[in-house]
């Protein structure tokens, strides 16, 4: 049978258009499914905070004790303020726990000047192997007697946190960035889940909502008044975090599928992060790393467990404001997400591992890993069609509308779910400021997060491996 | 116009039949959609503010009237009057019925947290004359789970005794907070046998139960608090380990026996906490058992700290043997040698030795330094 080289073509070009149109029509089907099942969540947990009596929690003795992990690099500019804040949070057991890694900047002399610390003698069980301590510092003033300051040789952050876990006494440990600004009542709803779960089916990790604070008021390391950033890129991101936090990981914990915690904050269960072997040197992904490979360790033994997620805004967060920045960032989280998934490919769809094996794994290599590829791809083949005047524009701009009208449409949801739960931007301006996010967003952000998240896949083919330079303008204070 | 695009839709749909059909659907619904969601959201955020702005204007004045009634000399009125006269105080107020119905219930439950003694006995006056209790009455009866246990624990907050035969209905109760609440409105008013319940409960006092609970007893009488020794031979581990957080909390040194019989608990968590209670109650006359049990029983780690942390408190000769025996097997785990070398230096033995900072790396160095000195 003779097949003309024309009709391969047009068969092949007919394939690729209908593969694409199938892939985009079940990415939009999953985000409204895991949607759905976060409203649910959002629900649930709404319904039960109210029960909630968070001052009982504050002060019971039974309530577990915490230890507050911080890995800090070169942050002396705001090390002093950032550890103030930290203390600053309401909890009846609770330790600080600063690890220096290796800075070169002036961040020891300045913490240990003000807080006036000396070394001390400590044992550390070193169950994890990390770089050597070079000594640890408790303060001599009663009133900081809850800040323990570790200092280190550098050995990046993963290592610093495992330093944390080692040094930490608490059953739970609170894995934050040391420039994040915490809520008061950050640990007490983040214990939460740990507290209110069946002794059956322990509770290993979970985490809370990261908020952006660029153009918020920050007074005595507190939050105080909650605006839309100034900067489009910022408040894009305000947008983005809504949306990935409230209309995508509720659900995933809803489904006790959830791979990610924010490195930004999380609390985890001290004993399982250390026994599943603590954060991993070799990834930039080490959150998500971490808690996949908890994950694993739980479900190879078969113990039943869960990670949960909560909706409340705990920690707020300054997000890149500049095109450099934000490339960086983006470009690492694609490349951390490819690392987690290859050093985890014996999951992928390993009915072994339940959800996580059949259902977000497999989600999060499809929709989130492969997405950008299908949508550049898309984009050569769009560009080809244009180029050799083969392009339909009735379909085409078809097309186009319904993308965006999708891309709209989820963008309100995760207006509306903000709405229902915190109403954290209460101003007429500001909200009208996120609408106008909602409808440019599209146009102007998506097409560069593509680019990011391709840049870091192709930077993880050249092999680099470093994080990149992440210098920030600061907070408003 | 409209023509003309129907027939070139129509024309372009014989070339791509169900992608056409599927996106111009999706087209529609997505538009349709955002419209909602929009319109949704612009009279959330305005019926919000509104509703806001209302809520706090009458707040106020229920805040405010709530107090002065609070305050008021009642020697001149009866029950009855006084219920009259805060009935017609509120009526001000009463045009918007279930709205400010709602808004004095949650006033009061808001006012009533910080209250105690008469002021409390005031404010069920107030509760009653409004008859907020059918209001929550009837949550309690129709309404969902969590509407349920919202009533449940405001009527028993507000004393309403009658309602004691609906909570014993959900004191096993499936959904944990609807469980919960009951249990704490059963303590609150079964003033006989408040911890009857104990007996039947099916399922475990998860950490946050066993809070609030113990909040319920603080708040008690402590001559009406019941005997939680009763329970330490319970089917639920939780449930043991709660009542002895109890036992402990509430002094009932009279349990130190059955205490001391929990040692030989199937369940880990059981004996550890045993051990912290008879530690932290220093029952001395248990030390010969703690040590029998840390030298012959082989306990886990947990057990083998909270044993010298408990000798520690209680019997030095005892913590000296139990450390010799640690110090002549072959493991030590660093958390263990940790307490150890804590125990030492309480029990005197260890007064002169300033660990440097080591790690698991010096762990033979640090082994022999100590047995050198105590050996």
């Amino acid at each position: 049978m003779n097949i003309s080289k024309e009709a391969i073509w047009v068969y092949l070009m007919y394939l690729l258009e209908t593969g694409i149109f199938i892939y985009a029509l079940l990415i939009m089907f999953s985000y409204l499914l895991i949607m759905l099942v976060s409203a649910l969540a959002v629900r649930d947990y709404m319904h039960k905070s109210r029960f909630m009596d968070f001052d009982q929690i504050a002060r019971s003795p039974l309530s577990p004790s915490i230890a507050l992990i911080a890995p800090a690099y070169n942050e002396g500019l705001n090390i002093v303020e950032n550890i103030r804040s930290l203390m600053a949070v309401q909890y009846p057991y609770y330790q600080v726990i600063i690890v220096n890694d290796g800075s070169k900047d002036d961040s020891m002399e300045k913490a240990i000047n003000a807080f006036d610390l000396v070394k001390v003698p400590c044992f550390v069980d070193e169950k994890i192997k990390t770089k050597p301590i070079r000594g640890i510092y408790k303060s001599k003033n009663k009133r900081y007697k809850k800040l323990l300051l570790v200092d280190k040789e550098n050995g990046g952050k993963a290592d610093a946190l495992n330093v944390g876990l080692n040094i930490a006494e608490a059953s739970l440990v609170a894995c934050i960035d040391v420039d994040c600004i915490l809520e008061q009542d950050a640990l007490l709803k983040m214990v939460q889940p740990f507290i209110d779960a069946d002794p059956k089916k322990k509770v290993i990790a979970t985490g809370g909502v990261v908020r952006i604070a660029n153009s918020c008021t920050i007074e005595d390391g507190k939050l105080v008044h909650v605006e839309v950033p100034k900067n489009y890129w910022a408040r894009v991101q305000v947008l983005e975090y809504i949306r990935a936090f409230l209309l995508g990981r509720m659900g995933w914990s809803k489904m006790n599928g959830l791979l990610l915690i924010s490195g930004a904050f999380g609390l985890f269960d001290r004993q399982i992060a250390i026994a599943a072997g603590g954060y991993n040197h070799a990834t930039v992904g080490e959150d998500m790393e971490l808690v996949v490979r908890m994950r694993r360790f739980m479900m190879e033994r078969k113990l039943p467990y869960r990670v949960t997620y909560i909706p409340d805004p705990l920690c707020w967060t300054e997000a890149p404001a500049s095109f450099n920045i934000l490339k960086r960032q983006r470009s690492r989280w694609a490349r951390g997400t490819y690392e987690v998934l290859w050093e985890h490919k014996k999951m992928f769809l390993n009915p072994k591992y339940s959800v996580v094996g059949l259902w977000s794994y497999p989600y999060w290599f499809f929709f989130e890993w492969l997405a950008p590829f299908i949508e550049f791809v898309g984009l050569l083949y769009f560009l080809f069609l244009l180029a050799f005047g083969l392009l339909n524009y009735k379909f085409f701009l078809l097309l186009l509308a319904c993308v965006y009208g999708f891309a709209v449409c989820y963008s309100l949801m995760a207006l509306v779910f903000e709405e229902y739960t915190y109403h954290q931007y209460k101003e007429r301006k500001q909200f009208y400021k996120l609408l106008w996010v909602v409808v440019t967003e599209p146009f102007f952000y998506h097409p560069l997060t593509v680019y990011f998240a391709i840049k870091g896949n192709w930077d993880k083919l050249k092999g680099v491996k470093s994080w990149g330079e992440m210098n920030r303008q600061g907070l408003k204070k | 116009m409209l023509e003309e695009f129907c027939i070139e839709i129509a024309s372009f749909s014989n070339t791509y039949p169900y992608k056409y059909l599927l996106v111009i659907l999706l087209i529609a619904v997505f538009f349709l959609l955002a419209i909602s969601l929009l319109a949704y959201l612009m009279i959330v955020r305005h019926l919000r503010r509104v509703r806001a702005a209302a809520r706090i204007k009458q707040q106020d004045f229920y805040t405010k009237a709530l107090t002065s009634f609070l305050m008021k000399d009642l020697s001149e009125h009866t029950e009855e009057e006084y219920g009259a006269m805060v009935v017609s105080q509120f009526r001000q107020y009463g045009k918007k019925q279930k709205f400010s119905r709602k808004v004095l219930y949650w006033s009061i439950i808001k006012a009533g947290k910080s209250l105690s003694g008469e002021a409390v006995g005031r404010m069920q006056l107030i509760f009653n004359a409004y008859k907020l209790h059918e209001f929550a009455s009837e949550k309690l009866r129709n309404g969902n789970l969590f509407e349920k246990a919202d009533a449940m624990l405001v009527l028993s907050k507000m004393k309403q005794i009658w309602i004691l035969d609906t909570v014993k209905k959900y004191l096993n109760h499936q959904h944990p907070t609807l469980r919960v609440s009951a249990q704490i409105s059963y303590l609150r008013l079964e003033l006989q046998h408040p911890l009857d319940f104990f007996f039947q409960l099916k399922h475990p006092l998860v950490l946050w139960h066993q809070i609030q609970l113990m909040e319920i007893f603080k708040q008690m009488d402590r001559r009406k608090i019941p005997r939680f020794d009763t329970f330490l031979n319970h089917d639920q581990p939780t449930v043991i380990t709660f009542c002895l957080k109890m036992i402990h909390k509430c002094n009932q040194f009279y349990a130190e026996e059955t205490i001391a019989e929990l040692l030989r608990h199937a369940e880990p968590e059981v004996r550890l906490e045993a051990i912290k209670t008879i530690g932290a109650m220093g029952f001395e006359d248990q030390v010969p058992r703690l040590v029998e049990y840390y030298t012959a029983k082989r306990p886990s780690l947990h057990e083998q700290i909270a044993i010298l942390q408990a000798l520690q408190s209680l019997d030095q000769a005892g913590l000296k043997d139990t450390v010799q025996y640690t110090l002549a097997g072959g493991e030590y785990p660093t958390a263990l040698l940790k307490q150890v070398i804590y125990s030492l230096q309480h029990a005197g033995v260890l007064t002169d030795y300033e660990p440097e900072l080591r790690t698991i790396r010096h762990a033979q160095v640090i082994i022999d330094e100590v047995k050198a000195k105590v050996i």
